[in-house]
């Protein structure tokens, strides 16, 4: 094995090849005192070739960044907006949801109300797993045609067991079936969300009346969330939303049914912009049988209280203490 | 601080040799040193400063606070109404220039002698065919819904008689749980408000979801199930060109 | 090893005579001159570089497709939402601890042909959280928002997250490592010996620092009560052995080249209390496998639901399988090569157990370990994965920047501790 670089010579370039590649031959051996200012030559031409390589490789990014803008770059953090500030954040998703998808929405700023806090239920008796909640839940939120996505999955389960691990999700038969029963699943607004605790930016947090949301706009998509949810509760998006302007729902808010930007995480927010507003959540209205109850878990009277009151409830998951607003039952 | 002392101390005593020719060239800091002091003093500072900075903004009264208002508990303001049912007995008779006819149930049965026998709409001579029955898994026959001695009201187990625009109150005498639940709004369809303060809300009869003579909530075709993946590049929308069929999708 | 230390005590002899030269020849200027050490070799150094240039362009240019169109160009899904970044990143954090079981001998117990050695290991985990931190970008969703990290600008949850634990145990360890190797090399190339103050409690401080990095990125997936795969509380441990094999191995592999390719001075003792690590923490990761696989099928329930699929497939959906019982094999036979008494005077032997490790633990890291926390998904459905184009590329563009980065650092390292270059010669020429 030659050195690739004899040290005694006294070269211009000190170390022999260092690395782990396999010099084979001695290079750069004779010519060496001549060799300084050709070598930084050489050695400002490769920079420049590499630099360029990199920008050209990189070139995609331009086009990309042709969809941001400066003004959502240095936005602040939901939280810490003030109203100004904010009502120019919904003014510019107006105006960017009117440039890209050619539709007149209004962006809402919805705030809790004191004295409610959500909850829902729903009664596992009567669904029959026709998927019209994930359906109305796909429209209302306006959300990525091309995916067909939604906040609900219903499955469809062996009767005997809630066993989650004998359920199908893609089931596409005339339902109900003989000896199934369905379970629709969505975000259960947990007490204690794992969510929220793993996102490195508080990106996602739970608000006073016990909803989980994500502010899109300060969302790194790290998808850490996605993988601390147990109930699949999570949607990242994977591109950008893709949905035809007669179709978009223009009644929308920033927490919750706005379109989604490329490359964060989205989740059910019990329709917020609705329920907010003392309205029933989309999924609930679709529902042909009534086997959804919403309402204010603080309020004595409700249906919701009245359920958790006389029903058998059940919480999924209940064994790793995420302490689910959202709760089953079945008609005794 | 502390800890790095003694780690170093215990170094020192491992190597004491080394470290008495340390001490006798450490009177004069070196270059390194000040550019080490320089940039842990910068680190610890932008590290004190971040959780400090981290703390305050954490302990900063944020909108998050701010209530749109406070929901009080009082009286609804507004109605819950069922849709309604239908009000008046008639049965349809065909079509006069393609208008359906109804029939007024007493233009008929006013004169005629009730069965207690039967079951099924296929039992009768004239109208009611192909009506489906099935209720009751057989115990029930049209009488004992169906007010022989008025065919414009419905009569109630009870030998009360109802309205069609009430008949409602015939199905709970049966189905009591259904109908219990269904006041507690835990059956049966709605829309509208949950917050009758700010809102009514309408709601399905039995009616709606359930033909009296066969209630059985039929079959239903679902709609599409979900894909397992959320979002499918779409040629059309990316004009760049590159066509990056990335391998299979699932 | 004798030239070195002729070297070291005659620069400590001329330490008078050449102290303003020192003195005014600041770390500006040495890390200036390390960009041209790192930039001066003969054709095969060119050749590499440029190799892993042309890798780290198709890379960066699939990222930044991937930024444009979107994750959607990966084969990554709702169900499956972390995949091959994610797999190397949790890879990468283990080779960068393994780096420093070089450290524990030299700095504990004086072993004097680590001390020589040492450095190696400390450039290695370098590199290798540079790979991690260009992993993790690679994985985000919307890169440009990472400074939403960043303190007072944005919003660091720290400490309930783990990921922001991860940022700084990864960022701090990167820190002291870049510490650490500068103050020696700068020390070095000075020709004066290194103040001990200035770097041995950085040294103490990154053993355990090291212990931390992987510890730390185990907790972002064993505390996730959703997924009773990585819900165990073996996984740090078994994290923290696998890494102290493929560390070692990969540093062998290294040392052999650099014995090959340059003078610096490789001790055997450095090979060998390295093999020493490797058979005992390649049997320990075993002994962890059997008994996670006896946990799991023995007990059965939810938690066999991803071990079943790991290990035996899902009908036709047995994606994983090849990929499991591979890492398994090859750790088996890594184990038994090793296990020879005297496998370090068979170099092939000794190469082919350290490639095998080396492999079989990253599978395990990632087909192994991170893919099957996802397959079920929460809700017991099966989708399965498998790394799209775009991944493979980025990936091999990440591992390409890496190496690029670890053959410069060692370009720089390694004159420098021979003594090939140092400030006497180097200003002799100028």
């Amino acid at each position: 094995m030659i050195e690739n670089n004899d040290p005694t010579s006294g070269g211009s370039s000190g170390g022999g090849c260092g690395g782990n590649c396999s010099c084979g031959s001695g290079g750069g051996g004779g010519g060496e005192k001549s060799g300084i200012s050709r070598r930084t030559v050489l050695k400002a031409a490769g920079a420049t070739l590499g630099a360029a390589a990199f920008a050209k490789a990189l070139a995609p990014l331009t086009e990309w960044t042709d969809d941001l803008s400066v003004d959502e770059f240095l936005q602040k953090h939901y939280r810490e907006l003030n109203a100004e500030q904010l009502a120019t954040g919904m003014k510019r998703i107006e105006d960017d949801t009117k440039e890209n998808y050619g539709a007149d929405v209004t962006v809402e700023d919805v705030r809790p109300q004191k004295g409610v806090k959500f909850g829902y239920a729903l009664n596992l008796s009567v669904c029959v797993g026709c998927r019209r909640c994930a359906e109305a839940c796909h429209i209302e939120n306006n959300h990525d045609r091309v995916s067909h996505n939604s906040y609900i999955r219903v499955l469809e389960m062996d009767k005997g067991s809630i066993d989650l691990e004998k359920g199908t999700a893609d089931y596409d038969h005339p339902v109900p079936a003989d000896d199934k029963f369905y379970m629709p699943i969505q975000c259960q607004q947990c007490e204690n969300p794992p969510c929220v605790d793993v996102c490195p930016v508080e990106a996602t947090w739970k608000e006073k009346d016990g909803i989980v949301v994500v502010d899109y706009n300060w969302c790194i998509g790290c998808r850490y969330c996605e993988a601390a949810c147990p109930y699949h509760a999570r949607r990242f998006n994977w591109e950008k939303p893709v949905i035809a302007a007669e179709e978009i729902n223009p009644d929308q808010s920033y927490l919750s049914n706005r379109i989604r930007p490329q490359g964060v995480m989205e989740k059910c927010t019990f329709c917020l912009h609705r329920t907010r507003k003392g309205r029933m959540p989309a999924c609930l209205e679709a529902c042909p049988t009534g086997a959804r109850v919403f309402g204010n878990l603080l309020d004595p009277n409700s249906e919701i209280r009245r359920v958790l009151r006389e029903k058998r409830v059940f919480v999924l998951k209940e064994e790793l203490g995420t302490k689910p607003n959202f709760f089953y039952f079945f008609d005794n | 601080m502390v800890g790095m002392r003694m780690l170093s101390q215990i170094e020192m005593r491992c190597r004491c040799r080394a470290v008495i020719c340390e001490f006798q060239t450490m009177a004069n800091i070196s270059r390194t040193g000040r550019w080490v002091i320089v940039l842990a003093l910068l680190g610890a500072a932008v590290l004190v400063a971040s959780v400090v900075g981290t703390v305050l903004l954490n302990r900063q009264e944020n909108r998050l606070d701010e209530y749109a208002g406070e929901w009080t508990p009082g009286p609804p303001q507004h109605d819950v109404v069922i849709r309604p049912m239908e009000s008046s007995a008639v049965i349809e008779a065909g079509t006069v220039d393609g208008h359906p006819v109804n029939v007024r149930c007493d233009t008929c049965h006013a004169g005629k002698e009730p069965s207690n026998t039967v079951t099924s709409g296929n039992q009768l001579d004239e109208f009611h065919q192909g009506l489906k029955f099935n209720h009751g898994n057989g115990a029930l026959n049209c009488l004992a819904c169906h007010n022989s001695e008025n065919y414009e009201l419905l009569r109630k187990p009870d030998g009360s008689s109802v309205p069609f625009s009430r008949g409602m109150e015939l199905c709970a005498q049966c189905h009591g749980p259904q109908y219990r639940d269904y006041l507690g709004g835990s059956h049966g369809g709605m829309t509208g408000y949950w917050d009758l303060q700010r809102g009514g809300r309408v709601r399905n009869s039995c009616f709606d979801c359930h033909d009296p003579h066969a209630p059985a909530f039929g079959k239903m075709i679902p709609m599409p199930p979900p894909k397992a993946r959320t979002g499918m590049q779409s040629a059309s929308d990316h004009g760049h060109g590159e066509a990056d069929s990335e391998g299979e999708r699932h | 090893m004798e030239t070195t230390k002729n070297i070291v005590e005659g620069a400590e002899g001329g330490d008078d005579a050449a102290t303003d030269a020192r003195v005014s020849y600041s770390y500006p200027r040495f890390l200036w001159r390390a960009a041209g050490l790192a930039t001066s070799g003969g054709p095969m150094f060119y050749g590499w570089m440029i190799l892993l240039t042309c890798v780290a362009l198709v890379g960066a240019n699939a990222w930044a497709i991937q930024v444009r169109d979107g994750m959607i160009v990966t084969n990554m899904t709702d169900h499956v939402s972390w995949g091959l970044y994610i797999s190397n990143f949790t890879f990468m954090v283990g080779l960068a601890a393994g780096g420093v079981m070089m450290v524990i001998p030299a700095y504990i117990y004086h072993d004097r042909d680590m001390h020589d050695t040492v450095i190696i290991g400390e450039l290695l985990a370098i590199a290798s959280i540079v790979m991690c931190l260009m992993f993790v970008i690679a994985d985000l969703g919307r890169p440009d928002r990472f400074i939403h990290m960043l303190p007072l600008i944005g919003k660091f949850n720290f400490p309930i997250s783990m990921l922001t634990w991860d940022v700084i145990v990864l960022n701090g360890y990167l820190v002291l490592n870049l510490h650490i190797c500068g103050y020696l090399l700068y020390k070095r190339f000075l020709g004066q010996a290194p103040n001990p103050k200035w770097y041995i409690p950085f040294v103490f401080i990154s053993i355990g620092w090291a212990v931390s990095i992987h510890t730390v990125t185990a907790f972002l997936y064993c505390g996730l009560g959703g997924r009773p795969f990585w819900n165990t509380a073996l996984l740090a441990p078994k994290f923290l052995t696998s890494a102290f094999v493929s560390g070692p191995a990969f540093i062998i592999i290294v040392l052999q080249l650099i014995r090959r390719l340059t003078s610096f001075p490789v001790g055997e003792g450095s090979v060998r209390i390295l093999i020493g690590i490797m058979r005992i923490t390649l049997l320990i990761n075993l002994l962890m496998t059997v008994s996670e696989i006896f946990t799991i099928f023995y007990t059965g329930g939810t938690h066999a639901a991803a071990g079943n699929y790991l290990y035996f497939g899902h009908g036709d959906q047995n994606e994983l399988v090849p990929w499991i019982w591979s890492s398994i094999g090859l750790s088996v036979i890594a184990t038994i090569i090793l296990l020879r008494p005297n496998v370090h005077k068979h170099l092939f032997w000794l190469d082919l157990a350290c490639v095998l490790a080396f492999v079989g633990i990253w599978i395990e890291k990632g087909m192994g370990l991170i893919i099957p926390g996802f397959v079920p998904s929460t809700l017991h459905e099966i989708v399965e994965y498998a790394p799209s184009p775009t991944e493979w590329k980025v990936t091999a563009g990440i591992w390409a920047m890496g190496l690029l980065v670890y053959t410069v650092l060692l370009k720089v390292g390694i004159p420098i501790f021979t003594g090939e270059e140092t400030i006497t010669n180097h200003e002799h020429r100028e």
